[in-house]
């Protein structure tokens, strides 16, 4: 019996490889802009893909390997935070804007300041790691219309501040 | 209202691109999640099992007979019981009837009428020897529906020569053993292309069903091994004097769980050729003689 499981985490083991090959750098991403800390979001990266590891004898593949592995991620990049809300681009995090582009970097940057640490996590989520609301979900451990309503809140304030902006 | 998402998805990803993925190490996760200490001791489980299993495999290999029980390689082999039958009824390659045979068959005295075969039946078992000197073993139905046996000479010089039908379910001849004791039936020949030489020597054979395996010893001390053909016949020729048969052995075989099994059942000495001076053919087609040798 216990060699029939550990063939089944042997598995397992060899498809969370492939994830971080693949994705490790958007793993990364969201584990910077968490913990404000390179070092630290890849100690929080390689950790939350150990602690996935870990628990594989409790995981019952409810909802996606990814989604589960985001999860072990975010955790271990929130206990590496600098702050105790998770945040907001700041200039050293943000790529040289073009000329014709800076007002708007500047204004998605005044938008995401301006949000919430979850709703803020949940942008990152969706746009950084890609994820849809059904994984979000599992990944915040919400439900799906939390997600939804949680980023229809914010994408309310990105137009608020759109048009409070003087272009 | 604005569809706020491919213009967020855009300036998001210009704010902050995809980091470089050169910090990648995935042995360090493993190290990290102790995935290799499991693994490891995950081996040395198995590992005792594995050797747990085979001890006691060959604890009772070894003491299973001592013990008095049977031993545990025999429980999945049985040991073939003799029998004198073939799945296809009469064995062996369809062939023209000799006349000899077909003679043989008709002239069989009233006493011996139980040997007389189906001569739409006659089949070939096994053949050995050249053109100018051959053995055959012959298979027919017996009038009875049993299968009867016979042997077949032939040599260029003295023509067709045999022995007549004998059926497997005769009652024994007195003081002969029955035919189901007999593992293997013989038929031998040698003889030379003059009276005083001996320089061929024919051995054809049938081995009942439980044997799997003939060995013949040779005059020049080697043992080989015989091939058993599908009909169970088996043959040998030679020409070199040093090579004649000397012994032939049997052996019933079969396979177990662990091991092949094999029981000596039957040993004929054959015809020793004495007196007679093994020489080579030689001269005219046969090609030169050695010194000292007339063709």
């Amino acid at each position: 019996m216990w060699i029939n499981n550990d063939v089944e985490q042997d598995a397992q083991v060899a498809d969370l490889e492939a994830l971080y090959r693949a994705r490790y750098g958007h793993f990364l991403r969201v584990a910077i802009l968490i913990t404000r800390d390179q070092g630290n979001a890849h100690d929080a990266v390689q950790e939350g893909f150990a602690a996935t590891i870990r628990s594989f004898p409790s995981y019952r593949a409810e909802g996606p390997l990814e989604a589960w592995v985001w999860r072990a991620v975010v955790n271990a990049a929130k206990k590496q935070q600098r702050h105790p809300s998770e945040a907001p681009l700041e200039d050293d995090d943000v790529a040289s804007a073009q000329n014709g582009d800076a007002a708007e970097a500047r204004l998605v940057r005044t938008w995401i300041a301006s949000l919430p640490g979850r709703q803020r996590l949940t942008v990152y989520l969706r746009y950084y790691a890609d994820l849809d609301y059904r994984a979000i979900a599992t990944v915040l451990d919400v439900e799906v219309g939390t997600v939804s309503a949680t980023l229809s809140a914010a994408h309310r304030s990105l137009r608020k501040t759109i048009e409070e902006v003087p272009q | 209202m604005i569809d706020v998402e491919p213009f967020v998805r855009t300036q998001l990803e210009r704010l902050m691109p995809l980091p470089e993925a050169s910090g990648r190490d995935w042995a360090d996760v493993l190290e990290r999640s102790g995935h290799h200490h499991r693994r490891r001791r995950r081996s040395a489980r198995l590992a005792i099992v594995l050797v747990a299993l085979a001890l006691l495999a060959l604890t009772l290999l070894v003491a299973a007979p001592a013990l008095g029980f049977r031993s545990v390689a025999d429980v999945f082999g049985e040991e073939p019981s003799p029998s004198w039958t073939w799945p296809e009824g009469v064995p062996g390659e369809p062939i023209q009837v000799p006349d000899i045979v077909r003679s043989a068959n008709q002239q069989l005295p009233a006493k011996r009428l139980d040997d007389r075969v189906d001569l739409g039946s006659v089949r070939q078992i096994v053949s050995a020897g050249s053109a100018e000197a051959s053995d055959a073993f012959l298979a027919a139905r017996g009038i009875n529906g049993d299968v009867c046996l016979a042997r077949l000479g032939r040599t260029g010089s003295r023509g067709t020569s045999g022995s007549p039908f004998a059926c497997l379910d005769d009652p024994p001849k007195p003081g002969a053993p029955s035919t189901k004791d007999q593992a293997v039936f013989v038929g031998s020949s040698a003889g030379g292309h003059r009276g005083s030489v001996v320089d061929y020597s024919n051995l054809i054979g049938v081995v009942r069903a439980d044997v799997g395996r003939v060995e013949l010893e040779l005059v020049d001390g080697e043992t080989i091994e015989l091939q058993l053909n599908r009909w169970r016949g088996f043959g040998y020729s030679t020409t070199d004097p040093r090579r004649f048969p000397k012994t032939l052995r049997v052996y019933r075989t079969w396979n177990s769980l662990f091991r092949r099994h094999e029981k000596l059942v039957g040993q004929v000495p054959l015809q020793q050729v004495n007196g007679l001076a093994p020489t080579p053919l030689c001269g005219g087609k046969y090609g030169p003689c050695p010194e000292g040798v007339t063709p």
